[in-house]
């Protein structure tokens, strides 16, 4: 995987005024998935950015954003009596829940179909309800056929992520077309530390260690994915 | 060692603006090398060394030097009513749980800080 960059950033100025003489600049910063922390500070979009001209003095990370979505309900598939690519086995789905903040953690297992591709080889999943006004997306994870429905890794990703509109999916992919693991944790669920290297216009996150040996929390090592997660922030400057 | 006192805390101001009745300043908080954690937070040097007359509202610990601490890091808040400085770590053998206060063994400096301190 690739190390975070500045470019890899998502800045979102929402609002900014004057403290006397300084710049006051508020919205979200926002990390994505899949790339690893650098060692010495992940390098910070320009000050331009953030709505600053020559400098910037403060800078705090001091909020979270979660997709604030609660866990949708056990999803109620159906079998259909067609030919499909959906292999012969036990099948069971999990269904997410998409904002502009991030994705929310997966529902309940649905109920378990066992599909016969000659003959039964779709399976029907209908939208999760209970969404709020801020979704845009939802999403199906299923396990490959005859896997423990139990562990939360065999959940993988059916096609895209399908517009909120949509109200159900037919699904007709093969298991070795799946892709993506599940969300299995709720990312507000876990943080990190911060810090701001003025010197270097850097962002410094800590972590809890294995086997600690007491002491400061060290930095992040490099094997460590932060991201997706959004975090609020205020800074002053000129 | 020692435990940490206020006159191991060094404030210098860099910077320090009104605005609508508040007194914003940013500066460095540099925590001496060698003594160690002082039980029930490290107490702060007077508010005037943070360029204060009456009060200090905020004290938000937001930055760190780069050559002093990015390697390991404590996580801090401050004790508005006793004017102190509490620093919190991870536990050896951790149970799991919030971090706890430092213990007295612990030396956090040497250790610069950047802070926005908010106040009149």
């Amino acid at each position: 995987m690739t190390a975070l960059a500045k470019t890899d950033w998502v800045l979102v100025v929402a609002e900014s005024g004057f403290l006397g003489h300084k710049r006051y600049v508020g919205g979200t910063l926002t990390l994505p998935a899949a790339l690893t922390y650098p060692n010495d500070g992940i390098a910070l979009p320009d000050i331009g950015k953030f709505g600053l001209l020559r400098q910037m003095d403060v800078l705090r990370l001091f909020g979270l954003v979660s997709a604030g979505e609660t866990t949708p309900p056990a999803p109620l598939v159906v079998l259909e009596a067609v030919a499909g690519l959906v292999e012969s086995g036990a099948h069971s789905y999990k269904t997410t829940i998409i904002t502009p903040d991030g994705e929310g953690l997966p529902s309940p297992t649905s109920n378990i179909v066992t599909t016969i591709e000659a003959t039964h080889g779709k399976v029907t999943v209908p939208r999760p309800t209970g969404y709020s006004a801020k979704a845009t997306h939802w999403a199906v994870y299923r396990t490959a056929a005859d896997d423990d429905p139990d562990v939360g890794t065999n959940y993988v990703k059916v096609g895209a992520s399908i517009i909120i509109a949509t109200t159900s999916l037919l699904d007709n992919v093969a298991d070795a077309a799946r892709s993506g693991v599940a969300p299995v944790s709720d990312l507000t669920k876990a943080e990190y530390p911060s810090r701001y290297d003025k010197t270097n216009h850097k962002l410094f996150l800590f972590e809890e260690e294995a086997s600690a040996a007491g002491g400061p929390m060290l930095e992040c090592d490099t094997g460590e994915v932060p991201g997706p997660r959004t975090w609020g922030f205020y800074a002053i400057g000129n | 060692m020692g435990a940490l006192v206020a006159s191991d805390i060094t404030i210098t101001i860099l910077q320090q603006w009104i605005s609508r009745g508040k007194r914003f300043v940013v500066g460095t908080l540099q925590i001496a090398a060698t003594n160690t954690y002082t039980d029930n937070g490290i107490t702060l040097p007077v508010i005037a060394k943070f360029g204060m007359w009456r009060q200090l509202d905020v004290l938000d610990i937001f930055g760190v030097d780069p050559t002093r601490g990015t390697v390991a890091d404590y996580h801090d808040r401050y004790d508005k009513t006793n004017h102190k400085l509490f620093l919190f770590e991870e536990e050896a053998a951790a149970a799991g749980g919030p971090l706890l206060e430092c213990d007295t063994a612990e030396a956090p400096g040497l250790r610069i800080y950047d802070f926005l301190a908010v106040g009149w």
